[in-house]
């Protein structure tokens, strides 16, 4: 009992002594807050100050300070606090540098209309730093010692000690650097004192600076910005994506690269470090076109936004426009909607930039491995992003907006003259095409003989890593600065993009970035040296950018495209990609048409100076596989030939990894160059024997052959010995013999060489299964065993997304839904490949498992998932054929008579400059003359500019008719009509359209021999079974089930009923802007004659 | 022979210096307990004590036998009574005002910080510390006997508890707040509604309008601060009133019964008496149960002055400190203000509607209504339904093994449904590993 009341009583007493500690702590945190250390220490630096100054001290109260500022509307004021640590932000002689005056009293500019600065005299810190020297200066300490003074001694260096603690304040065991927080407010633009034109009281800190104005510490106030500072709560590993280097890296490095830990959850917003300051004067201000401003304030305006510029910009030239939407600004909306990207916080910013899949891990963002400075642009322009600025009322917002969803063009969205190469090349680096897409042919000023070539290849690879880039730079120096010089005086095309958008083409090299900052530290008192270091890098990157192109390596390079791509292939890629190559990622680009022209035109003329380029290499040295290969197939199928090239993250399907050797065993020689001449249609395994314009491929026969025996290295290659390509129709007619099975509905004896063309169709060397067997039986029977078997992997639609697809990762499973692989092989290929499965893949040999007539199903069934589509595109490709190579035509004609018109033009300054002088002769007959000339041309371009309106008219019309005919066809292949229909359609938009010749740079009209009428026979027949099948419906004996029957068969032959309507108007349409078209060009030929 | 003529009257320097000892017997009207009769003095003539009895059994005043548990709860509502007064002075509930209040406050207020914490865990500890003093009484078999209905409050208590959290988690007027409470609003909005009307109409009730906005506010404020905390006081007493009433904590049955046991007589009833008893102590004609015999004091008995109250004056403070020291360290979170327009991925309700959110995940309806409403159902029928009469008062009852291991079951699952909801839940309630990188919510 005792013994209990005595534990009890400890305990009590225990407990009650926890309680009270705790309160303690509490009280202890209440007294020693933070703002009052800096307040001391800013009364301590005040009495300091007056000590040299003689000026008496202001008195100072210890205490909250705050600014209330008033809420707009009616509400509560806000409260800030900043100012209760900020004690100096007014205060001159707190301020390291202060403005020159001249003896007026007036500020000094400089050239570019800035304030001129000079140290400040009166600067409390350095005084103080001054004092210490002073008190600690040896010779005075030694003379004093050797006068035996050492009582003054001790108490001069305990004043320098005194002094020297009054620079720190020690926070929860941390040293803080007072200075900082200290401070005058730095002057902006052309302030001659702070806050002069957003008063403190009036607009405090946070409406600039954002972060917690309310909170009296300085972790809640300012939020998490600077690494170390403050816990993180990352955990796992983190994709690395530039290489770090901590002492050369930009501060901004550090910043915002971590979401905050749970106490700073506590409070999220942080202050805008570094240059994000500049996303809130965009939030207030309208960017540039502040209105009531000066030149010179608007000349001061950009300056201080120029991040924010140079992020806008880049958010075009890295291609994230192509994605993203910006309401008023760009219209993609692919990726996620970026209109009030601003109301994110920054790392979230940052983190979904440099790796976006940390967020969202199904997204397809690429990591497009932008570097600090261009990350700190970019988040700029993404903090400003809050939809409406405050200096625009929501009215004129709101105008504007709808004025720009109606399709009011913002700059890359205007048509563009076709045959411009310059200004094609400048699209491919500044709107995001470079973002993407390496592509070679982009000289510059500097030029390499073929030796000094060899030498630079070896000496800088494509896959230079950055570490090594910097190493070399310094160590070759010699070496580089004798070899790649300036030989030309004329700026070519890299030097006009750089001149016109400087820091572009490096933006695109995340090592050449990391090198050209790699020596800042070591350089760092020499700055001729650095200048030299970086001008160096800037000459290799020249040369880089001319030996193996411009832009990034995301998707596959583009240097010889234009050799091997037509331009309907071009052209239906650009407007949709993911048809031409399956899962493609490349955005629609939002480009007129005549820009997509203008692009391909380059693409071609590129392609084929890439090709001579290439062609010359291989006379000179010789063809060497290996180095074809390295130059050709390394960027998706890997350096080493695993298949895992740069390029190869972000194509579908992946690479093949060419060191498998079972798969290329398999797969054999002789396929190995099919694949290789004729390219993987629907992949971006390009065509490398194909070429459109001559007949020189970039690879030939011979150099194909050499390749392949290369890749083949030490393997046999021949396809005699694998089974699966002696798998032939006849197999499969004596397999179904003897499993007494056939593929129904036609089950009859003969010999194999009958049953052979009973089943199958022969087209050249492709054999197909014949259409009469697509009966629903086979389908449906086959569709049960595809889901059954396939779809885990294939899917249940066959696009490629079973679930088992995803942990592949040699080869992912084919997407049956691809119209031009699918159209590409034949049906044997279909039965060979689930016969004898595709080794080096995960597609194991079903021949044991299935019949050969349940194979033929398969290949029935999966080839009828595209027919749909097939139908879809073929409709598709008429109407490109029919309509977009006529509006091609008619704007080439356009550029032409534009080039006349801009000649014309030329022509008129010159005859003005010209009559300027004749009057001066002051000979009536000349100037008479003159003047007859001038209104000759004046008449002449005035012509001219109606052709080119009429021009554009008659492109509007074009496509108006084309877009009246694609949504009749779309309506027409979504309801169920006979083949025979669609091909009446079809034939008639061929017969019926005008077409367009280019003679001699005219245009010229060919109008249909015979006028044809479509016929609606069909439809008529179809309307008319309706009737007669309700009739007999309506005839049975009234029923819930027969009504709804009726009610079924009404609804239909209703919608046949509008069909036919539509076909109807819609044809009229048709023919009223077809009559349009040649009223416009009759009035364009007799203004042109 | 002297005559008691009653006390003398004193004179006034005798009332002088008697006058602070006649104060303080005016309001303790006993002496300090150091003997039998002050020691009883002092529980039944103390309004604040006099819900104790004067003497309590010996088995329950040891540690282990309950842990504390009710004790703890106890203290802490009063710990989150007195912090909430407080927390009352400052706030206003508006939605364009509370979140600025709270900011300001915590910054520029003495001792702000210490009271929001204070008031944020102990609230969550007092939901925790229920399910404890629940899944305690479950074991123990405590709710059986005359103690049925007091099961029955308790449950109720539980739920107000729970409503109490939930209400004052709305009001910092955070994200965080915020969005758990729409996540918890649009569960009761799987409750059916009234057929024809456009919307729910638990939803509706729950909110005062359609979304969480001002109107939210003031009603889960008014619930928060007067409405709950009364019903919940006023529960907590008859909670307490009812533990005196049906026999003191549960304890198992005495080795030998020294009480004659006697049933009141009523007309339909015939008087019984124990026999061989010749008087007992008791109300007899009132009060059924045990009635100590005269000159015979209870065994085991000992009183609760200081026993008891010395044991519950440890509990709190342990409570105190506790709560105190969670106060020191972690900080109760505050996020940015409610921001209607940024959901945050995934919105996830307090940690105790974690196991109700992940349940809905995979049906709205049975997850978010039948189930929870079974729960409680089932809970409070529990004692009704308990067919064993073994047990009572006994920590883990062999006999009871099948209701120990349900429930025990039950009380896992629903844990790890927590467990699941708070760690294991990422963006579109996607399953996560906590230790791999899991984001920040937006």
């Amino acid at each position: 009992m005792k013994n209990s009341q005595n534990a009890y009583q400890v305990a009590l007493i225990c407990f009650a002594f926890v309680v009270l500690f705790g309160i303690a702590a509490f009280a202890i945190r209440e007294l020693f807050s933070e703002y009052k250390a800096y307040q001391n220490r800013y009364k301590q630096l005040a009495k300091f100050h007056s000590s040299f100054t003689g000026a008496e001290m202001i008195s100072f109260p210890v205490g909250v300070k705050q600014i209330f500022i008033a809420n707009q509307n009616t509400g509560v004021e806000t409260v800030e606090r900043c100012i209760s640590c900020h004690l100096c932000l007014d205060l001159p002689h707190f301020s390291k540098v202060r403005i020159v005056q001249d003896a007026n009293g007036k500020q000094v500019l400089d050239e570019k209309g800035q304030p001129v600065l000079e140290p400040n005299p009166d600067y409390v810190w350095i005084n103080l730093e001054k004092q210490i020297a002073q008190l600690q200066d040896p010779a005075t300490i030694d003379q004093l010692k050797k006068l035996g003074k050492n009582t003054q001694v001790k108490k001069r260096l305990k004043q320098a000690s005194e002094l020297e603690k009054l620079k720190t304040i020690k926070i929860k065991n941390k040293e803080i650097q007072v200075e900082k927080a200290l401070q005058m407010h730095p002057l902006i633009g052309t302030e001659t004192r702070p806050f002069q034109y957003h008063p403190l009281e009036q607009y405090g800190c946070v409406s600039c600076h954002s972060g917690e104005g309310r909170s009296l510490v300085a972790k809640r106030a300012h939020g998490p910005v600077f690494d170390g500072e403050y816990e993180t709560s990352d955990s796992g590993l983190k994709p690395q994506f530039l290489e770090i280097d901590s002492s050369n890296d930009p501060r901004f490095a550090k910043m915002y690269n971590h979401k905050p830990a749970h106490d700073l959850i506590f409070q999220t917003t942080p202050i805008l470090a570094a240059s994000l300051v500049e996303a809130k004067c965009v939030q207030c201000h309208q960017p540039l076109v502040a209105t009531f401003a000066t030149p010179d304030e608007k000349r001061d305006i950009k300056m201080l936004i120029s991040n924010y510029q140079k992020g806008r910009e880049l958010f075009v030239s890295q291609a994230c426009y192509s994605c993203h939407r910006i309401a008023g600004f760009s219209r993609n909306n692919v990726g996620p909607e970026l209109t009030q990207s601003g109301l994110n916080y920054p790392w979230y910013i940052k983190e979904s930039i440099v790796w976006p899949q940390a967020d969202l891990p199904s997204s397809t963002m690429p990591n497009f491995k932008l570097d600090h400075e261009e990350l700190e642009a970019l988040m700029t322009f993404l903090m400003a992003q809050t939809g409406n600025t405050k200096a625009v009322s929501e009215v004129d917002y709101q105008i504007a907006l709808s004025a720009w969803e109606k399709g009011k063009q913002m700059p890359w969205e205007e048509p563009v003259r076709m045959q411009d190469i310059v200004s094609a090349q400048t699209v491919f680096a500044t709107e995001g095409c470079a973002s993407c897409h390496r592509l070679q042919g982009f000289e510059s000023k500097i030029t390499l003989d073929a030796k000094q070539k060899q030498w630079f290849t070896k000496l800088f690879p494509e896959n230079i890593q950055a570490i090594e880039l910097a190493k070399i730079a310094d160590d070759y120096a010699q070496e580089i600065d004798e070899n790649i010089r300036v030989n030309e005086d004329k700026p070519n095309i890299l030097e006009k993009i750089d001149a016109q958008f400087p820091a572009l083409i490096e933006s695109f090299y995340s090592n050449f970035k990391y090198a050209l900052r790699a020596q800042d530290q070591h350089y760092r008192d020499d700055p001729i040296q650095l200048n030299a270091y970086r001008e160096r890098l800037r000459r290799i990157l020249k040369v880089y950018v001319a030996e193996y192109g411009l832009g990034r390596l995301i998707a596959p390079p583009l240097n010889w495209s234009g050799v091997f791509r037509d331009d309907e292939w071009l052209m239906g890629h650009f407007r949709n990609p993911a048809l031409f190559t399956t899962k493609s990622l490349m955005p629609v680009m939002p480009f007129d048409d005549t820009k997509f022209y203008m692009l391909i035109g380059m693409l071609h003329k590129l392609g084929e100076k890439n090709k001579r380029e290439l062609k010359e290499i291989w006379q000179d040295r010789g063809f060497d596989p290996a180095a074809c290969y390295q130059r050709l197939c390394s960027s998706c199928h890997g350096a080493d030939r695993k298949g895992n090239g740069s390029v190869a993250e972000w194509i579908f399907p992946i690479p093949k990894n060419l060191r498998d050797s079972i798969f290329l065993q398999t797969l054999s020689k002789e396929r190995a160059i099919h694949s290789i001449t004729h390219g993987i249609a629907g992949t971006p395994m390009p065509p490398w024997g194909k070429a459109i314009n001559d007949n020189q491929p970039i690879l030939s026969a011979s150099e194909i052959t050499q390749l392949v025996d290369w890749l083949y290295q030490d393997l046999d290659g021949n396809a005699d010995q694998v089974k699966k390509w002696h798998y032939g129709p006849l197999d499969v007619i004596e397999e179904m013999k003897r499993e007494k099975n056939f593929l129904q509905p036609i089950v009859s004896e003969g010999s194999s060489e009958e049953l052979l063309h009973i089943f199958f169709k022969q087209q050249g060397d492709n054999f197909y299964i014949k259409d009469k067997f697509y009966t629903e039986e086979n389908i449906q029977e086959s569709k049960k065993f595809f889901i059954n078997n396939c779809a885990a992997c294939h899917g249940k639609e066959g696009a490629g997304t079973g679930v088992r697809a995803s942990t592949m990762v040699e080869a992912k499973p084919r997407v049956f839904t691809d119209i031009s692989w699918m159209q590409s092989y034949d049906d044997m290929h279909l039965l060979r490949a689930i016969k004898f499965g595709v080794p080096g893949t995960a597609m194991v040999p079903w021949g044991d498992q299935t019949t050969a007539a349940q194979r033929m199903q398969l290949v029935l069934f999966i080839r009828s998932l595209t027919f749909p589509m097939i139908k879809q595109k073929e409709l598709q490709d008429l109407l490109f054929k029919v309509f977009d190579q006529k509006v091609r035509i008619v704007e080439e004609t356009r550029c032409i008579t534009y080039k006349k018109l801009e000649n014309l033009e030329q022509e008129l300054k010159i005859a003005k400059d010209k009559l300027e002088a004749v009057i001066q002769t002051k000979e009536p007959l000349q100037v008479g003359s003159n003047y007859v000339h001038i209104h000759n041309l004046q008449e002449k371009i005035q012509s001219f500019k109606t052709m080119d309106l009429l021009f554009k008219d008659l492109t509007q019309l074009l496509k108006e008719e084309k877009a009246i005919y694609s949504a009749l066809g779309s309506q027409i292949l979504a309801v169920q009509l006979p083949d025979a229909f669609i091909e009446n359609f079809k034939t008639y938009i061929e017969h019926q359209s005008i077409r367009f010749l280019m003679n001699e740079e005219k245009l010229e009209l060919k109008l249909p021999s015979e006028p044809s009428f479509f016929n609606m026979e069909m439809l008529d027949k179809i309307i008319s079974e309706y009737t007669h099948k309700i009739d007999i419906e309506k005839s049975k004996i009234s029923s819930s089930a027969q009504k709804s029957t009726v009610q079924t068969l009404t609804v239909e032959q209703a919608s046949y009923i509008q069909l036919k309507s539509n076909i109807l108007i819609e044809l009229k349409r048709a023919d009223a802007l077809r009559q349009k078209q040649q009223d416009t060009f009759f009035i364009l030929y007799y203004t042109n004659h | 022979m002297a005559v008691f003529k009653g006390k003398k009257k004193e004179t006034f320097l005798e009332l002088l210096i008697n006058f602070p000892s006649n104060f303080v017997r005016s309001i303790f009207r006993h002496r300090y307990p150091n003997n039998d009769v002050d020691r009883s003095e002092v529980v039944f003539k103390n309004f604040f004590l006099h819900i104790h009895p004067v003497k309590c059994h010996k088995s329950v005043l040891h540690p282990f036998r309950t842990l504390g548990l009710g004790t703890i709860t106890a203290c802490l509502f009063f710990i989150l009574v007195l912090t909430g007064v407080v927390l009352m002075f400052f706030y206003v509930p508006a939605v364009d005002r509370a979140y600025g209040i709270l900011v300001d406050w915590l910054d520029t207020t003495p001792f702000a910080m210490m009271w929001r914490n204070v008031h944020r865990w102990s609230a969550q500890l007092m939901v925790l510390f229920v399910f404890l003093h629940m899944s305690r009484v479950f074991y123990m078999g405590a709710y059986k006997g005359e103690r049925k209905f007091n099961w029955v409050v308790g449950i109720m208590l539980m739920v107000i508890t729970l409503f109490l959290s939930f209400t004052g988690y709305l009001l910092p007027w955070d994200q965080l707040a915020f969005w758990a409470i729409t996540v918890g609003a649009s569960i009761a909005g799987y409750v059916p509604g009234i057929p024809g009307m456009q919307y729910n109409i638990n939803k509706l009730m729950l909110l005062g309008s359609t979304t969480v906005g001002q109107d939210a506010l003031i009603r889960f404020y008014v619930l928060h601060v007067m409405v709950l905390p009364l019903l919940a006081g006023t529960l907590i007493g008859v909670h307490f009133w009812r533990i005196r009433k049906d026999g003191g904590l549960a304890r198992p049955p005495d080795a030998q019964r020294p009480d004659p046991y006697r049933v009141v007589q009523r007309s339909d009833t015939k008087e019984s008496f124990a026999p061989g008893v010749k008087r007992t102590y008791g109300l007899m004609e009132l009060v059924r149960g045990n009635c100590p015999t005269v000159n015979r004091g209870p065994e085991n008995y000992v009183f609760t002055w200081p026993n008891l109250l010395r044991a519950e004056l440890m509990v709190f403070l342990a409570t105190t400190a506790l709560v105190i020291l969670l106060s020191l360290f972690i900080d109760a979170p505050l996020e940015e203000i409610a921001n209607p327009s940024k959901p945050a991925n995934p919105a996830k309700a307090p940690w105790y509607f974690l196991g109700l959110q992940e349940m809905v995940s995979y049906n709205a309806f049975w997850g978010g209504v039948a189930i929870p409403t079974l729960i409680v159902v089932g809970l409070a029928l529990i004692p009704y339904f308990d067919r064993n009469p073994n047990g009572e008062g006994v920590w883990f009852h062999k006999s009871r093994y099948l209701a120990i291991f349900l429930y025990t079951t039950f009380m896992t699952v629903q844990g790890v449904f927590i467990i699941v909801g708070v760690f294991f839940r990422g963006p579109n309630w996607g399953w996560i590993w906590p230790w791999t990188e899991n984001f920040a919510r937006h």
